[in-house]
């Protein structure tokens, strides 16, 4: 039996880590160009907010929570000790950019330090979403994870579903934010939702005609277990859906599109990017392999999330949409 | 120097799993907990076909992938080579059982009563070797091999120094010892008789090491 160590909760984590980078970067951005308060505003919210709740799906999943000072004495081999470095950095970082936005501090009226803070969480948030990528990039005995086009994917898919994640309520009340930025935004998501396609579709034709594991793992998603979450809910959901509402979106200018085709595109490329996640990590793991006594031994497992994982993943989902409601809410539509 | 090494022969191994319950009763392993196991195949197609039987643990790697991820270097490399994990270090990030193209690792979730009745006393004295939330695996027995050297025993050829599942092998298809000895026994199966290590080419090089199965699947064997 293949054993399955990382499921729902890390899926979760990884998918957080990357929307947060990616909204971090796009809010710091419009704030070092001066151009959107508002939007600069929600991106520091947003990224503080998802790194945070990642952070917490990343701590639930631990044996040993308490411990976890242990990774950041231990600097060297793991690049999970680098990544912890890079991921707390980021999220103290995001806090304390945020806290600049609200008026009871004494420090939120200097300008220069704001955008200073921004430059380097911007820094850090990138840092953030490829290191998701590299975290299982890493795993040589893996052939789905190690593979050099699993970092870059992984940093397009944070930055297209942190660029969901700022548009899904600014959809919502376009006038808010300036129709411009908005469609700039959008435009960028969709290049990089076509960008994705065009990563995983590489990845899975090269490893469809690999050795005969990485070959295993990718039947996994086409054929297998996962099939169905790859096809409709990363493929179909997550991929062309959201390219079709852009696209249709476009299309119709003239005539304003109804807000919820915009919310539905949105929200449709945060499912494909926790799909992605989390197919990616059942996939890599799926396989038990036996090779090089002049036999093969190959055994296929699913990973199967248990009740306290759907329990747990459920409430901190919660626990970010009403925070993410509650931040909308302040925070736009003052 | 010293590196120890096991040497499992698959023409010899009669798939009694005796190893396997000599290892949980020597390590106290609790209910669902495992360092050791069968691997159990059916190769080939009628009426060529046969039996696979391989035990197979943790390999003891020289370069081990779970040392250069762990986060803590909970895992970690001894001197003799063997790989262990130091329990109070762990954080249970489980970064390791990913990385390990063996699958010879193990999440300790928490630890459960054989009985309907609650911990036995033999359980209660388990448990205190074991703890919930951390990494486990095979660990050569190195408590037994560091109690036997402490007392002058040699591993591999005197019985209080070896591994339990090793000793336990009705069928001798194990062999332990130094690898660093040419005079041990397991040099000699390595050098001579060809037992090799499963997946060498991701570079983990292996401490323990498999003499294949006699005939190939297509003649059959039984």
């Amino acid at each position: 039996m293949a054993i399955l160590p990382w499921g729902l909760m890390i899926a979760s984590y990884l998918f957080l880590g990357g929307a947060a980078g990616g909204a971090f970067l796009v809010g710091g951005l419009l704030d070092l160009q001066g151009k959107n308060s508002k939007l600069s505003k929600w991106g520091g919210y947003v990224g503080a907010l998802a790194i945070v709740v990642g952070l917490g799906f990343l701590l639930l999943d631990l044996g040993h929570p308490e411990r976890a000072f242990l990774a950041f004495v231990n600097v060297g081999s793991s690049v999970m000790t680098w990544g912890t470095w890079i991921i707390s950095a980021f999220a103290v970082v995001a806090v304390a950019y945020i806290s600049f936005y609200f008026g009871m501090f004494p420090w939120s009226k200097l300008v220069r330090a704001r955008k200073a803070l921004a430059a380097v969480g911007m820094v850090l948030a990138f840092a953030t979403m490829y290191y998701t990528g590299i975290l299982v990039g890493v795993a040589e005995s893996r052939p789905l994870w190690s593979q050099a086009a699993i970092p870059v994917l992984f940093t397009i898919s944070g930055a297209s579903a942190g660029i969901a994640m700022l548009l899904m309520p600014s959809a919502l009340s376009k006038k808010e934010v300036g129709d411009e930025e908005v469609h700039g935004l959008e435009r960028t998501d969709a290049l990089l939702i076509g960008a994705e396609v065009f990563v995983i579709a590489s990845i899975v034709f090269v490893l469809a005609n690999s050795t005969s594991a990485a070959a295993l793992s990718v039947q996994t998603l086409l054929t297998g277990d996962l099939s169905l979450l790859f096809w409709a809910g990363l493929v179909g959901v997550g991929l062309a859906l959201p390219l079709l509402l852009y696209a249709g979106t476009w299309t119709f200018r003239k005539h304003k599109a109804p807000t919820w085709v915009a919310f539905l595109a949105s929200f449709s490329v945060l499912v494909g990017g926790l799909t992605l996640r989390y197919v990616v990590l059942g996939a890599g793991q799926s396989y038990e392999m036996t090779q090089g006594l002049g036999f093969t031994v190959a055994g296929i497992a699913i990973y199967v999330p248990t009740m306290t994982e759907i329990t747990l993943a459920a409430g901190l989902f919660l626990v970010f949409a009403v925070a993410y409601a509650l931040g909308a809410r302040m925070l736009l539509r003052k | 120097m010293t590196r120890y090494a096991m040497v499992i022969d698959l023409t010899r191994c009669i798939g009694c799993t005796a190893c396997i319950a000599a290892c949980k009763m020597k390590n106290g392993l609790p209910k669902g907990v495992q360092w050791n196991n069968m691997v159990y195949d059916e190769q080939g197609t009628y009426p060529n076909v046969r039996r696979l039987l391989m035990p197979k643990a943790c390999q003891q790697c020289a370069d081990p992938p779970c040392v250069k991820v762990c986060p803590t270097g909970a895992s970690h490399k001894r001197a003799d080579g063997i790989v262990l994990v130091d329990y109070s270090k762990c954080i249970g990030c489980k970064y390791c059982i990913a990385v390990c193209p063996y699958d010879a690792r193990q999440f300790i979730p928490g630890l459960q009563p054989y009985y309907q009745s609650g911990l036995t006393p033999l359980e209660l004295t388990w448990q205190a070797q074991h703890q919930t939330g951390v990494v486990e695996k095979c660990t050569f027995c190195a408590d037994k091999i560091d109690a036997g050297v402490a007392q002058g025993l040699k591993p591999g050829v005197d019985r209080d120094a070896t591994p339990s599942c090793v000793i336990t092998c009705p069928t001798s298809a194990r062999i332990f010892g130094d690898l660093d000895d040419p005079k041990s026994a397991v040099s000699a199966f390595v050098n001579n008789r060809h037992a090799i290590p499963i997946l060498p080419e991701l570079g983990t090089n292996p401490s323990t090491f498999y003499i294949p199965p006699s005939r190939p699947a297509s003649k059959g064997v039984f």
